[in-house]
């Protein structure tokens, strides 16, 4: 159907700029809605600046810590490895979600891409990977240790995640969650065309998450939703989730939501959203 | 669709695509070719084409084929035609090469006191490969389309305008693309060209 027709790389990313994070008041749809029981203490919510090179250029990039920085040497930390669409503001629900799994024990670091929020520089795969190595280097000198490490990816971050936690270039990750990910921009490309056009012919973008899950050990939760229009649960998520050669419920674990989309998976576990806490804490704190 | 005249030529150009929503507006994919054809008998044209569209793009796209009249318009009845079309696909990033096989059955009728002709068809496109990206297995090697168009036919000069609906038997949802499409399923398409006869 579309044997040949370009899809601009950089189209496919987003971001959304910004001179100052709104977060609780941030405006704009994110999805689903939290009362005030998710807030967070401003003391824990700390903004972190970071110089990061992706090989070709060096970019100031920003990210939200939240939890008690002094803790990092002795608290589990999940780094959360955004979608690919507008700033930190539109994930603030989801990091208070994961608050939720309680910061006495949890940090959670999210990082805006190069090019998105207040973080400089043009989005880019490779710049993707960098910034956020960037930021677990930064965790790692504040005094984590890869067995408290955690990747969530969600969307296109799954991408991130799973890069970082198959090759990883600092810390070595303990686990990882992914949320609604991508098998790889080519599946994506396939599905699109219906013909095994090469993606060559169409992107230089990669995100190949196929590949390397192959040789992912750690223990892995995937959640995805059932209405996915992104990134289809059956061609994406499934097959991604069947290259981990882990055993079902022992080394990695499904959740599939029915009537989720995209964007709203939280919100449509069982139990709402205290399910979906529920969930992540067991999964993080489980050893 | 209307064969040439034995050893008559005709160059070719057209622009069009499937068409795409995206940011709230509708928009046919520009992709383009240009063909020449030549008159090899009465009934059976050959064209070669390249695709300049897809070259800016990094993707060297050539296609040749035949078109052979089976039967000759006469009075209300249309002519029937069928084309053969090889489909060659290379970029020069990564130089993989594809190769798509092309069968199109057209009908046309031509248009009293007038050279213009109407014309519907099908399209068939087919994929060989039997495996995709991460060695899944290629489902769908039929890829069927149906398409209608009218030309404008004047002593050297035509002009077509062209309506495809690509696809029409495979689901279009959650695709990287958008497709503009009456159902589920597809997507329409439109093309214009223009053509000069030697």
């Amino acid at each position: 159907m579309l044997a040949c027709s370009p899809i601009n790389d950089e189209d496919y990313f987003e971001p959304e700029k910004t001179n100052s994070y709104a977060l609780d008041a941030y405006q704009g749809n994110t999805g689903f809605q939290l009362d005030s029981s998710y807030s967070i203490d401003d003391t824990l919510i700390q903004e972190i600046n970071l110089e990061s090179n992706d090989g070709n250029s060096t970019a100031n990039i920003v990210g939200i810590y939240v939890g008690d920085i002094s803790k990092i040497n002795i608290n589990k930390v999940i780094v959360y490895c955004h979608d690919k669409s507008k700033n930190i503001d539109y994930y603030w629900p989801r990091i208070k979600l994961l608050a939720k799994t309680g910061l006495e024990e949890h940090g959670i670091f999210i990082i805006d891409y190069r090019g998105y929020g207040k973080s400089e520089g043009k989005p880019n795969e490779n710049g993707f990977y960098a910034d956020i190595n960037t930021a677990i280097v930064w965790l790692e000198e504040q005094g984590l240790t890869g067995e408290r490490l955690i990747m969530y990816g969600y969307g296109l971050g799954s991408a991130v995640a799973v890069e970082l936690t198959e090759s990883p270039r600092s810390l070595t990750p303990a686990k990882i969650i992914l949320e609604a990910p991508i098998a790889s921009f080519e599946s994506l490309i396939q599905d699109t065309t219906l013909q095994s056009t090469p993606s060559s012919y169409l992107s230089d973008l990669d995100f190949n998450n196929v590949d390397k899950m192959k040789n992912i050990t750690q223990p892995l939760m995937w959640i995805h939703g059932t209405e996915d229009k992104i990134y289809d649960i059956n061609s994406q998520g499934q097959f991604l989730y069947d290259q981990h050669t882990g055993v079902v419920n022992t080394d990695k674990f499904s959740r599939l939501i029915e009537g989720a989309s995209h964007v709203n998976i939280p919100q449509k576990f069982d139990n709402g959203l205290e399910g979906y806490v529920f969930e992540v804490l067991t999964f993080i704190t489980n050893d | 669709m209307q064969p040439l005249n034995k050893d008559q030529w005709q160059i070719a150009a057209s622009i069009g695509g499937p068409i795409i929503k995206k940011d709230s507006r509708i928009e046919p994919i520009p992709l383009s070719s240009v063909s020449v054809a030549y008159g090899a008998s009465q009934n059976l044209t050959t064209f070669a084409g390249i695709h300049p569209g897809a070259i800016v793009y990094g993707v060297y796209h050539m296609d040749a084929g035949f078109s052979h009249e089976i039967l000759a318009p006469f009075d209300r009845r249309p002519g029937i035609t069928y084309s053969i079309d090889f489909n060659a696909f290379m970029d020069r990033q990564e130089s993989q090469l594809k190769l798509y096989p092309q069968l199109d059955i057209n009908a046309y009728w031509l248009m009293p006191y007038r050279n213009d002709f109407f014309y519907l068809g099908l399209s068939n496109w087919f994929e060989l490969a039997t495996k995709k990206a991460h060695e899944r297995n290629q489902e769908t090697h039929w890829i069927p389309s149906l398409h209608t168009g009218y030309t404008l036919q004047y002593d050297k000069y035509g002009f077509t305008l062209e309506m495809k609906y690509l696809a029409p038997l495979t689901n279009n949802q959650n695709l990287l693309v958008d497709y503009y499409s009456p159902s589920k399923n597809g997507s329409l398409g439109v093309y214009l060209s223009m053509s000069r006869k030697f």
